[in-house]
């Protein structure tokens, strides 16, 4: 009995750092979303959003990337790494095409951008996997 | 221990995120990476802290699961979209209304297609 409660109260005060850890990433993460939120607002012809819809936006993107994040982890287990990698990232994007194609052609500007000192005995342009990258799905690190 | 899992990732997001601020090409990126690379010891748990538990709490960060710094770009960028799009698709429905303010209704008619999209 009392070492079941010893381990509830660690797992409490555990749980209650983690939800003021979560609590304060929200609060940050929202700072940003509005920003973001504002300025494609602005971009419509100067619309502006009222603050309780970009509040919700936020939270909604919030519980989005908790979702996110687990299922980065899960496809990363899967394939038997422990880093999460860009292919990790493209596949959770796959449900909408559009989405996925433009993430690829991020990732690519990324690539491009790196300096030519990089990997081992690869070519360093590997923008010729763009074409097959469709067909075959090449984990490129 | 879902919320562990979360917890660094949303920290490295939110550096990300202050970088995407700006808009224009991230300048700001190879501070949060430096600073999303610190963070990363702090990675998210492995769904076996159950397995943890029972070893008396002593592996209790069994395993931590790591973040390549451009995978954090590019799910940086993947959420940035996701707020782009809930926006600009408001926005629409908000302007084929004749309205000038997005509001929750809005929001509202927009939010089931974007969630399946998502």
């Amino acid at each position: 009995m009392e070492i079941d409660e010893d381990r509830s109260d660690f797992e409490k005060d555990e749980e209650e750092d983690d939800d003021s850890v979560s609590d304060l990433l929200r609060d940050r993460f929202r700072l940003s979303a509005i920003s973001i939120a504002e300025y494609e607002a602005a971009k419509r012809n100067g619309m502006e959003i009222s603050q309780p819809i970009v509040a919700c936006i936020a939270d909604l993107a919030f519980k989005y990337i908790g979702q996110l994040a687990k299922d980065l982890e899960l496809f990363a287990h899967h394939a038997g790494r422990k880093s999460v990698t860009m292919a990790d990232v493209i596949v959770s994007a796959h449900r909408n095409e559009h989405l996925a194609a433009s993430l690829r052609s991020f990732r690519d500007e990324l690539k491009a951008k790196e300096p030519q000192c990089e990997r081992k005995r690869k070519k360093v342009p590997r923008k010729d996997d763009k074409a097959i990258e469709g067909i075959v799905h090449i984990p490129d690190l | 221990m879902d919320k562990k899992r979360r917890k660094v990732k949303i920290e490295e997001q939110n550096q990300i995120n202050s970088a995407m601020d700006d808009h224009e090409t991230p300048v700001l990126e190879p501070i949060w990476t430096r600073k999303a690379q610190e963070r990363e010891g702090i990675d998210f748990h492995q769904t076996d802290a159950m397995d943890s538990e029972v070893v008396a709490g002593t592996s209790k960060k069994i395993r931590p699961t790591f973040a390549n710094p451009n995978a954090l770009k590019l799910s940086c960028e993947l959420v940035r979209i996701f707020i782009t799009e809930a926006v600009q698709r408001a926005a629409t429905v908000a302007e084929g209304e004749g309205g000038a303010k997005v509001e929750a209704i809005h929001l509202e008619r927009i939010l089931p297609q974007l969630l399946l999209d998502f």
